[in-house]
């Protein structure tokens, strides 16, 4: 089947067993139209983007707003999905992928290629979606070292869905990438991953779940190579009825393997969160060390953490997995700790949040994506509202230590 | 300032722990608590400092002569009120020089420029003995036991209180430690006059201090006063003489 014949068959499958029916509205009760929508013109998604980048003082080597598109990176490549078989060179999401895959992929209309051979490349990325909006981003790195950072933000006025799929691939390389979910209330978000380091490879993930009124993640990651190691970092901040159901696998596939996998939450509201986090360790994989984290603090009693770490271990020797789950309100404790030396109540809260959500941003390598960012999720504590843009703002010690100076 | 503590009982979750002690002190004052476990004296600390847990049920807690039962934790520590902590609580991720920054802001209402508040925090560590590292690290995390009462003391340098109550600053050191712990705790009292009321179970570090009064506990109540030679007749006789 060519990848016409594939789409179309897709797109027969689903509109016989609507999506919404299918896979969102009966879990979650969100129904979501499909249809894209271009409601800003391309001086107000200038005017927009201007904004983001002097609120974040950044500047995006790539930008994707709808029909409005900038690529300023040699190493990226942006192509209409149906030419994009022949210029990757394999095939893409299967059904087999899962269902959401496959709607994804029958759905998406274009894709980022990134790849690099023999050097470092850092890309950072803007995704802004004013409608349903499908896209997919493959990353080749080859004897290379690629970070990719990616945020994302919405302008819809009205109930959308939005899509991204990754894969990703390391051969004797080392390949970060970073995405910071910032979509607004209407967003109903689709993150899909896929990825996998080879020998003597390293693949980090650090993704963080801060806007969109639903999330589902779905992430499959795998040390296959020799000595390769692999980390995943999932942070969630959640506040009025967000809700947030992320999935993530990780697999040993090879000796002297790492895999980790690191989520963490605090919600707030009538938030609600659900971390699967799987790990398998496969035959054979001497020396392989795989360990499962997934931590939440809740700030109010109607918050609810779903914490499902799993494992599976297949016969092998000299093999190191752990996982562990703890979910707990704020530590009565530590505040009154930062109380004795004078810290109000109030922020000693934020201080204690702050603490902890950041730790699941540390793994971000770039000190100054790291500190965007966590000024972006640190940013949410205590506001019910989200993916507002009008109050951006990039903030924080490195920041301050440079414009003083110090 | 003067902290003055008027037949003070206190309960946690309906039970009385602390059951009618009274103590005062002035400016400059050496007071040491001693007692075996359980007798109290922890949960005194932490009601002086008002841990909201710990209930008031009788006395009064006044400093300068006006009551602050109705006063929140920090609004002691505002007053000048310093509590050294048993065991300090870990918080991963939250960076000690940021939250130390944070805490004399809070006190003082200004907050200095980072490379002046780097500056007279690193005089103090050097005084201590404490390893540089650690003040770049979060807050208490992965600290040894000895390095947590040592960043305690350290703290309580830099935000330079009235009146700190040491709740066993020497459990855990190794005997040089104590020593070196000793002498910061001397020092400060010296410079800042701070009242000092400090609570041990052994005698080790008051080798080193010249405590005026001696008061041991048992059972929730000050069942002996005296000087320095209480000390002895601890270490003789034991709390149960």
């Amino acid at each position: 089947m060519n990848y016409e014949e594939f789409r179309n068959d897709a797109m027969r499958h689903y509109m016989s067993m609507p999506y919404e029916t299918e896979e969102l509205y009966k879990k979650y009760s969100v129904s979501v139209p499909l249809e894209k929508t271009e409601a800003a013109g391309a001086s107000d998604k200038r005017k927009f983007l201007e904004h983001v980048e002097k609120s974040l003082s950044i500047n995006f080597d790539v930008v994707l707003f709808g029909d409005f598109i900038r690529n300023k990176s040699s190493n990226v490549r942006i192509e209409r999905m149906q030419d994009i078989a022949e210029v990757l060179g394999r095939k893409q999401y299967k059904s087999s992928e899962g269902k959401l895959a496959a709607f994804s992929n029958a759905y998406s209309e274009r894709a980022l290629l990134i790849r690099a051979t023999g050097e470092a490349v850092k890309i950072n990325a803007l995704f802004v979606n004013d409608g349903s909006d499908f896209s997919q981003v493959f990353v080749d790195a080859d004897s290379s070292a690629i970070s990719l950072s990616e945020f994302y933000f919405s302008t819809s006025d009205r109930r959308s869905l939005v899509s991204v799929m990754h894969e990703a691939a390391a051969e004797s390389s080392k390949v970060e990438i970073n995405q910071v979910h910032c979509e607004n209330k209407n967003a109903n978000l689709v993150n899909l991953f896929k990825g996998y380091a080879g020998n003597s490879s390293s693949l980090r993930i650090n993704a963080a779940y801060n806007g969109a009124a639903l999330t589902k993640a779905i992430g499959k990651v795998s040390a296959s190579g020799i000595g390769s190691d692999v980390r995943v970092s999932e942070v969630v901040y959640g506040a009025s009825e967000q809700r947030f159901d992320i999935n993530t696998f990780i697999t040993n596939a090879s000796q002297k393997s790492n895999a980790m996998l690191e989520s963490g939450a605090v919600l707030d509201g009538n938030s609600n969160c659900v971390f699967k986090g799987y790990a398998k360790v496969d035959k054979w994989t001497k020396g392989a060390k795989s360990r499962i984290t997934e931590r939440g603090i809740l700030l109010s009693q109607t918050a609810h953490i779903d914490a499902l770490p799993d494992m599976s271990i297949d016969y092998s020797d000299e093999v190191s997995a752990t996982h562990s789950a703890a979910t707990a309100p704020m530590d009565k404790d530590a505040i009154f700790y930062m109380g004795a030396r004078g810290v109000k109540e109030e922020q000693a809260r934020e201080m204690f949040v702050s603490a902890f959500l950041s730790r699941y941003l540390s793994g971000i390598g770039d000190p100054r994506i790291r500190e965007i960012a966590s000024s972006l999720v640190l940013g949410r504590i205590g506001k019910s509202t989200f993916g507002d843009v009008s109050s951006l703002t990039s903030r924080g010690i490195w920041s301050e230590a440079m414009n003083n100076g110090d | 300032m003067e902290l003055e503590i008027k037949d003070l009982h206190i309960s946690a979750e309906e039970k009385e722990i602390v059951k009618g002690v009274s103590l005062k002190i002035r400016k400059g004052e050496l007071h040491v608590v001693m007692g075996p476990n359980g007798s109290g004296k922890t949960t005194l600390a932490k009601a002086i400092m008002g841990q909201p847990d710990l209930k008031a049920t009788g006395g009064d807690i006044l400093v300068d002569g006006k009551s602050i039962l109705g006063m929140k934790v920090d609004e002691r520590a505002k007053l000048g009120i310093f509590l050294q902590f048993q065991n300090p609580v870990e918080v991963e991720g939250l960076g000690f020089m940021s939250f130390l920054n944070a805490a004399k802001g809070s006190i003082y209402g200004d907050r200095l420029s980072f490379k002046d508040f780097m500056a007279e925090v690193k005089n103090s560590v050097s005084s201590l003995s404490i390893k540089e590292d650690l003040i770049g690290r979060s807050l208490n995390f992965g600290f040894s036991g000895g390095e947590k009462k040592k960043i305690e003391i350290l703290q309580m340098a830099i935000l330079k209180p009235k009146v700190a109550i040491l709740d066993e600053p020497d459990s855990g050191l190794d005997i040089d430690a104590v020593r070196v712990v000793a002498e910061g705790i001397n020092q400060l009292r010296s410079k800042n006059e701070m009242g000092i009321l400090l609570i041990t179970h052994y005698s080790r570090i008051l080798n080193y201090m010249e405590p005026q009064f001696i008061h041991v506990m048992k059972d929730g109540v000050i069942i002996k006063e005296g000087g320095k030679e209480l000390i002895t007749e601890v270490e003789e006789k034991g709390y149960n003489a």
